[in-house]
């Protein structure tokens, strides 16, 4: 079976040179094989997938196409769980707002992807269906939280899926499994119907295998919706066709505060590939620094903030309405059994953290702390944005970590500052892209390119740019 | 059982989890890290800092009409429900 | 010793929008169980709020009327713990700026004037509804999600009496802007009490309690009165008194113990996530002000001073908002305030009272009563056939004209006819004439009862008078 892009299929589809009914029938036996290798979905919901395929007609360009989503988006009549035992058997009764706009353009659902239970990781170990294996190397993780949307995308699956991006939920498995991830500005896609983690730092977005078509995906599903009341107004821009590879007035910034952490020679010297590449391209790019002791502030201020959320964004999940129920004498039994038995370990302990930072008596010393730590990192941040369009960065320093690696030393910089600065783009709500930059033992690396607020098009087109000079792009592995 | 232990066991019940005896290791580990984070932010000086409670701070303006209204079927509102009795939710007596 | 009550009141009303505050299902009383629901208000995980227009412009309309500042800058907050009747975990409120602040509100007991200020008002939404059985609760949602406002006094009022006024008042507020039903037995409008107790002249506070489940407004009035009573023995007994909530007890008119201060709970509020600050627009609050219904202080002195009405009067008519209204309309057809007044505290009061029923149930329209006034002003009825008229009126609902005219009754009221008939009289009663000249006046009292008996009753007494007056002085020239 060829893996195709979107425009490929869509071109393939609406000429009649691809039998649509022959291309599906394949790739089902494709979604069968990669399941077995890469556990990567919660649920395959075939029946409407060829449902959705008799409807449709190939005129729109995503017309026909087929998409996985995160299992945090609600699906009517489909079963959600967000990889969580919770919400194991939940059929939600309403759809996400984007769920509804792809649906209106016609996509085919191939089937809901495993995440880290509620989002909340970034290895995709702590699913309820288990791990998520990298399509590029099965010992190792795909990344999370939203790695079966990556790893599916990687193994050439489907052209695009649906992920969440919290800290880099979408950009960090992005990386590791070698495609095309954006985390959007906040506000420019809503969020209605993803079930939250910390509502102030989460944003919807995609992986694509290729840089033209995240422009099309991005560009369907952004746009004001009344429900979200924090989506934007501002009027969403032709990104496809606005795209240009030509960047020669782009000032780029190379935030050394995080590249000089890098410890791996051949990411660094792959890093070193893509600054000359850029420079070769025509653009300016210099180097910047933020102050360390804010960069070693990143991770704490994250932590803090979005288990605090997450605790109070989760508090809806107490087994009454729906989801998870256990027996209990009293009311507050029926909550604290249903909870306890609900939620895996590592949940229970970051809410129980988050509730400690919310709680009254700590809340300033904890929680309204690190939001004041946030608006200070904020200000940093935009103060180099008033010099350059584009902040570039390594999207980490290693390859993704086999599945049963020890965690970094939590305590280096290159763990506090590289491994953890990606969320600053969520602290700003800025638009940030992973690319795909190379390969370092057969597993793919990337970088990141970070915009500023609402100006996706500036991004795409600096990655479009580079996705050019690199020569990477819509690959894909199905095997190892 | 130590303070701070005792601490998270009833933090945990404000939270509605029970915290077992073997979950309490684990949690101790992550509640020093989490302190050592509360640590880290101690460090930088925020005097005069407001919080920052969104990516960006703008003011909108819309309000939804108070027109249109929409529901759902009750059979749907009730079909992820574990225990129903007459249309309504069913739960142990609540008192309080 | 003697004590000095320290009382704050904070008043939560439900708001008669058509939507609920955060979601787009219907505001609803008395339905189907679970039928006036979306998501949103069963807390399904991924909604978030869309703030109703409508609640905030019933909120601003409340400000107004209680004087208060209005933050023009919409910010808020969640307040976070478990129960089982808040189906998201945590209740969107204004907890850091509410949209009101520092207004007042002017009452009065046993003629005594005195401003209670008020320290905030700001908006909400409602739990679901539980209704709790032998060994089982169940849960509606349909109340899951209403408007709310919440509007907490200073610790300024002094008795039971003074709050009981304050209340009585506050709800005329919330009818006059008719923005609520505001009824308490009903639940649209809910009180709890602080409470402390301090020696006269001491200008520390107390230790207080907190007395919740108040179902009306006399119930606030008896609950603060024994609440007092207990902390004041509590205090000359040499006691103290715990920082708790307790609860007023209907049957046994006492406040019982509900919770201790140590389990308060921690509501751990923080900014909404969801809700980013919402500039309103200026002109559009402004707007809010001068299109605000006209209040009951406003109508009571319009009543007195541009209406003529005595002052109890007004007073009494303003205390129902609905007679006040039906008033209103009347006047639109008539403009006898004063006869209006007399019928609608005499007459329709005493129906309502002996019927059980409020005015608007009644087949009683403004337009009706105000065209039988009309025919009592004109003579065409006496005042003794409009009580027959308004038995007609409230029994059938029929136009006051059509009953006249059906029973008869119409006064003969044209001059000329009148003339002729009493001419008439006149020509065979010689003698009256001679006696009128001789001063005896009671020579008209007969001579009017002899034209009643002609007309059958029917004759205009005043036109009557007049009219065998004018003759009579012709007649003896």
């Amino acid at each position: 079976m060829v893996q195709y892009s979107i425009e490929e299929l869509h071109r393939l589809f609406s000429s009649g040179e691809l039998n649509p009914q022959d291309y599906y029938d394949e790739l089902f036996e494709e979604v069968e094989l990669q399941q077995k290798r890469l556990n990567a979905f919660v649920t395959i919901t075939k029946d409407k997938t060829y449902q959705d395929l008799k409807n449709a007609d190939f005129k729109d360009l995503l017309n026909g196409i087929p998409y996985v989503l995160k299992d945090n988006y609600n699906t009517k009549g489909i079963k959600t769980t967000a990889s969580s035992r919770m919400l194991e058997d939940y059929v939600p009764i309403y759809n996400a707002h984007v769920v509804d706009l792809l649906t209106k353009k016609g996509v085919c659902l191939v089937g809901k992807a495993s995440m880290d239970e509620l989002a909340m990781g970034g290895t995709n170990k702590s699913a309820l269906t288990g791990p998520v294996y990298n399509p590029w190397d099965h010992t190792r993780i795909a990344g999370g939280s939203s790695g079966g949307s990556a790893a599916l995308v990687g193994s050439g699956v489907v052209p695009f899926a649906l992920g969440s991006d919290t800290g880099d939920s979408i950009r960090k498995p992005a990386g590791f499994c070698g495609v095309v991830g954006l985390k959007p500005t906040w506000g420019r896609i809503s969020r209605y119907g993803v079930i939250p983690y910390a509502s102030s730092l989460d944003t919807v977005g995609a992986f694509t295998r290729n840089v033209r078509d995240m422009a099309i995906v991005t560009e369907t599903l952004a746009g004001r919706d009344d429900r979200d009341m924090t989506s934007s107004d501002k009027p969403v821009p032709h990104y496809l066709e606005n795209l240009t590879d030509d960047i020669k007035n782009l000032k780029i910034a190379v935030l050394t505060s995080v590249s000089d952490e890098m410890r791996n020679p051949q990411i660094k010297e792959n890093f070193a590939y893509v600054v000359q590449t850029l420079k070769d391209l025509g653009a300016t790019v210099e180097n910047v620094r933020m102050p360390t002791e804010i960069m070693r502030t990143l991770l704490p201020t994250y932590t803090i903030i979005a288990n605090s959320e997450a605790t109070s964004n989760h508090s809806c999940l107490d087994g009454i309405k729906y989801g998870n129920r256990q027996a209990g004498t009293t009311t507050d039994d029926v909550m604290i059994n249903s909870r306890t038995n609900g939620f895996g370990d590592h949940i229970k302990r970051r809410f129980i953290l988050g509730n400690l930072a919310l709680a009254t008596e700590n809340q300033e010393r904890m929680f309204r702390k690190a939001q004041r730590v946030r608006r200070i990192i904020v200000g940093e941040l935009n103060k180099i944005y008033e010099n350059y369009d584009i902040i570039l960065t390594p999207n980490g320093g290693s390859v993704a970590p086999r599945v049963d690696e020890a965690s970094d030393d939590r305590l280096s910089d290159e763990y506090l500052i590289l491994e953890n600065h990606l969320c600053l783009a969520n602290f700003a709500g800025t638009p940030s892209l992973s690319l795909p930059s190379g390969f370092v033992d057969g597993m793919p690396i990337a970088v990141n390119l970070m915009g500023r607020l609402f100006e996706e098009q500036t991004v795409f087109n600096c990655a479009y740019a580079l996705e050019n000079a690199l020569g990477l792009k819509n690959q894909y592995s199905r095997e190892g | 059982m130590n303070e701070t232990e005792m601490m998270l066991k009833q933090l945990g019940r404000k939270t509605m989890f029970d915290v077992s005896d073997e979950e309490m290791p684990a949690l101790i580990e992550e509640y020093d890290v989490f302190m050592s984070h509360v640590k880290a932010l101690e460090a930088i000086d925020t005097t005069g800092v407001e919080p920052l409670a969104f990516p960006y701070e703008i003011e909108t303006t819309f309000l939804r009409e108070d027109e249109l209204t929409y529901t759902i079927h009750r059979e749907e509102a009730l079909q992820n429900a574990k225990s129903v009795q007459d249309n309504q939710i069913k739960v142990p007596k609540v008192v309080g | 010793m003697n004590f000095e009550q320290v009382i704050g009141l904070e008043v939560h009303c439900e708001l008669k929008t058509h939507s609920k505050m955060f979601s787009a299902a219907p505001v609803t009383f008395g339905e189907e169980p679970n039928t006036m629901i979306n998501e949103v208000d069963m807390g399904m995980t991924g909604t978030m709020p869309a703030l109703n227009k409508r609640g905030v412009e019933f909120a601003i309309r409340v400000c107004h009327a209680l004087h208060m500042e209005i933050d023009e800058l919409l910010c808020f907050d969640r307040k976070n713990y478990y129960y089982s009747d808040l189906p998201k975990g945590f209740q969107i409120t204004q907890d850091k700026r509410p949209i009101g602040r520092n207004g007042y509100l002017d009452i009065e007991v046993e003629g005594e004037k005195t401003r209670v200020e008020i320290e905030r008002l700001h908006m909400e939404e409602d739990t679901a509804k539980q209704f709790h059985f032998d060994d089982y609760s169940l849960i509606d949602y349909n109340r899951a999600g209403i408007p709310l406002i919440e509007i907490v006094t200073k610790p300024n009022i002094r008795s039971g009496a003074q709050a009981a006024a304050y209340l009585e008042k506050l709800r005329q507020i919330f009818l006059y802007t008719d923005v609520s039903d505001a009824k308490m037995e009903e639940g649209s409008m809910r009180c709890d009490v602080n409470i402390s107790i301090r020696p006269f002249g001491s200008d520390k506070y107390g230790i207080r309690t907190e007395i919740k489940n108040l179902n009306s407004i006399s119930n606030v009035q008896k609950a603060i009165e024994f609440e007092a009573l207990r902390q004041e023995k509590i205090l000359i007994q040499g006691g103290e008194v715990l920082q708790e909530t307790r609860r007023f007890d209907e049957d046994s008119k006492e406040t019982v113990m509900m919770r201790a201060k140590g389990d308060a709970v921690d509501y751990k509020y923080y900014t909404e996530p969801n809700i980013l600050p919402i500039r309103l627009d200026h002109q559009w609050v402004l707007d809010i002000e001068k299109n605000l219904p006209m209040l009951a202080d406003e109508r009571e002195q319009v009543y007195i001073e541009k209406h003529g009405l005595p002052k109890t009067d007004a007073h009494i008519l303003v205390s129902s908002k609905d007679i006040s209204d039906f008033y209103e309309e009347t006047i639109q057809t008539s403009q006898e305030y004063k006869l209006i007044c007399n019928w609608l505290l005499g007459e329709v009061q005493a129906y309502l009272n002996k019927a059980g029923l409020t005015i608007r149930e009644t087949k009683l329209t403004p337009l009706y009563l105000g065209k039988m006034i009309t025919f009592i002003q004109d003579g065409t009825i006496s005042s003794k056939q409009a009580k027959k008229v308004f038995e007609c009126l409230m029994a059938e609902g029929k136009d006051p004209e059509v009953i006249i005219e059906e029973k008869g009754m119409k006064q003969i009221s044209d001059p000329q006819a009148l003339q002729m008939i009493i001419n008439e009289v006149l020509d065979a009663n010689e003698q009256s004439i001679q006696d009128f000249a001789a001063g005896k006046d009671r020579a008209v009292g007969f001579l009017v009862g002899q034209i009643m008996k002609k007309t059958g009753g029917q004759a205009n007494p005043k036109v009557t008078n007049q009219i065998l007056i004018q003759l009579l002085k012709e007649r003896t020239k």
